[in-house]
């Protein structure tokens, strides 16, 4: 009985025990005290609270622990990590190590950033080098500066705001003056029905209506049109010639551009001209006044009845003198006379 | 007359405080002389640590569970609920596993010890003991005291590893955490300093759990009164100085955290 007892404490107490050395290596093992281990170093200007058994990361895996912490001088903190063996060939020399909180709460960890391929990886006691993180007070610092520009621009907005409620300047009238609402209304409507003749006009293009559908659809009219920019282009080419020739001062275009004493001559004959024309207002001023025989003879009324009277009379004579003729060929006398003349 | 009463009690506490000092003299210096009483203390160690795992296991789960019940509202509502299981085991661990476990171990053992001793002193079986020559702080102190000193630690890992059971099936009843993840969560923020101080502070518990009632209990009198002021008062005091000692413990643990 005695002897069942004493087996039955030691297996209690033994079973115990081994959960506590379980804990013990869990704990252990986190720390990275039973595994092979390697102690590098950094110089902090302030760790922000670190603490030693905080964790080191590196690429975001759990690689070891802060093992030592020392002040060095007011400003210089030296901090030793241990950092598993596996991973020490990762860690280069040129790599750098931070302090970052893990979580809202204010826990914090290191983090070595991963240093350049082409460098070593680091040996025992090396001191990496160190970048110091902005602090929570330094963000709330920029924070407070941009909510004081947040609640001037905010303000700003309110009396932008202000004013388009009272309907100044363009956005207030937009919202508050009915006639301009009007006017865009009628703007739109306008755009809309621009839009829908431009879908129709698209349409008959499409179907080969019109100018442009011919020019988009027929391929009969293109080509005359080609043809038609064909003649153009030969027309502008003889045009060229001509004003080319024209400047060298061939034909008649090219000397009365270039001849400076058939320039003079026309120069003369336009002012000759100029002379005559006046002449001939001046004669026709005349004319129209019934100042001679011509001016009575065109405008004159009465000297025109006369004129038809006499003509009448004159025609009458003259009816009268042929008649007086014939009767005289017919005579004797006149016949004799005239057949000695004949021989 | 008021102030006499004060002075007669604060009289009584030191005469007693010295008499305690006095009997673990007395046990330190019996534990050191020949012949040690090793089927009693294994007798002793099943009666007050093997007899004790039933209770200390349920108590054990139920205390893993309830807190973690109890703080994952509180948890969720942080959004911090991958903290929880760290939460309770770091609790569970430095103050709850060895604090209700000794306060457990103090009202079961405890009275147990001081009842049983005081009986014995009733019925003068310890004087008979002193007649017939055998040494009864050898025979009944020193084993009872190293079986409490002993087993109560051995109870705690226990209890925490059912407690910590235990807050896992309170986390599964909530969420679908697989025991991996649940364990390397508990285990995320748990360090030396965690495990180390709190082990030792269980000796100190289960060692003044059974000096203390192996005193109430050896120096009993006024008959089978007596007995129950003794078992009363065993645990009484057993639990005010494993609260005493929890706090002391705190204090020094506190100057070894950085």
């Amino acid at each position: 009985m005695q002897r069942k007892k004493a087996i039955n404490i030691g297996l209690f107490i033994s079973l115990g025990v081994l959960i506590f050395i379980a804990g013990i290596y869990i704990v252990g093992k986190q720390q990275n005290i039973f595994g092979p281990t390697l102690k590098i170093t950094a110089i902090f200007r302030d760790i922000k609270g670190l603490k030693i058994g905080d964790k080191v990361h590196f690429s975001g895996i759990d690689i070891g622990t802060v093992s030592s912490i020392e002040l060095m001088s007011d400003t210089r903190v030296k901090t030793g990590f241990t950092i598993k063996e596996n991973v020490v060939k990762l860690i280069k020399q040129d790599s750098k190590v931070t302090i970052a909180n893990e979580g809202l709460m204010g826990g914090k960890i290191v983090i070595i950033l991963p240093g350049s391929s082409q460098s070593r990886s680091v040996n025992e006691d090396d001191i990496l080098q160190t970048i110091e993180q902005v602090d929570i007070d330094d963000i709330l610092k920029e924070v407070k500066k941009s909510s004081e520009n947040i609640a001037f621009v905010s303000k700003n907005l309110i009396d932008i705001t202000d004013k388009v409620n009272r309907g100044d300047g363009i956005f207030g009238k937009i919202f508050t003056d009915t006639v301009i609402t009007q006017n865009l209304d009628k703007t739109s409507r306008n755009i809309t029905s621009i839009s829908k003749n431009l879908v129709e006009i698209s349409e008959k293009a499409n179907m080969g209506q019109g100018f442009m559908g011919k020019l988009f659809t027929d391929t009969l009219f293109t080509r005359q049109l080609d043809s038609a920019g064909f003649n153009l282009k030969a027309i502008t080419e003889d045009l060229a010639e001509v004003t080319e020739k024209v400047n060298a001062g061939e034909g008649v275009f090219g000397r009365l551009f270039t001849d400076t004493s058939l320039t003079q001559n026309l120069y003369l004959s336009s002012i000759n001209l100029e002379q005559t024309t006046r002449n001939l207002v001046e004669f026709s001023h005349r004319l129209n006044n019934n100042e001679n025989a011509l001016s009575r003879f065109i405008a004159d009324t009465a000297f025109a009845d006369s004129l038809e009277i006499l003509l009448y009379e004159l025609n009458t004579g003259i009816r009268e003198i042929t008649r007086s003729s014939e009767a005289i060929q017919r005579s004797g006398l006149i016949r004799m006379f005239s057949k000695k003349k004949k021989n | 007359m008021k102030t006499s009463l004060l002075l007669k009690n604060i009289e009584t506490f030191l005469i007693e405080l010295t008499e305690i000092f006095r009997f673990i003299g007395l046990f330190f210096n019996n534990l050191f002389t020949k012949r040690f009483e090793f089927d009693e203390m294994i007798n002793q160690m099943y009666k007050t640590g093997y007899r004790s795992f039933f209770l200390i296991s349920v108590t054990g789960l139920i205390l893993g569970l309830v807190l973690t019940l109890q703080t994952r509202p509180m948890m969720a509502d942080l959004g911090a609920e991958a903290w929880l299981p760290n939460l309770v085991f770091v609790s569970i661990i430095r103050e709850m596993g060895p604090v209700i476990m000794a306060l457990l171990f103090a009202g079961k053992v405890g009275s147990g010890i001081g009842a049983e001793l005081s009986s014995m002193r009733v019925t003068e079986q310890i004087d008979a003991m002193e007649v017939s020559a055998t040494n009864p702080i050898k025979y009944l102190v020193v084993t009872r005291v190293l079986a409490t000193t002993i087993m109560l630690p051995v109870l705690v890992f226990y209890a925490d590893f059912i407690a910590f059971m235990g807050s896992f099936l309170g986390m599964k009843a909530y969420s679908n955490i697989s025991f991996p993840l649940f364990f390397t969560q508990a285990f995320d923020g748990i360090y030396f300093y965690d495990i180390i101080p709190a082990t030792i502070k269980t000796f100190f518990f289960g060692f003044f759990i059974g000096i203390i009632s192996c005193y109430k209990g050896y120096y009993a009198n006024r008959g089978t009164e007596g007995v129950g002021h003794a078992a009363n008062a065993a645990v009484v005091v057993s639990s005010m100085v494993i609260f005493l000692i929890d706090l002391i413990a705190v204090q020094i643990t506190s100057l070894f955290e950085i």
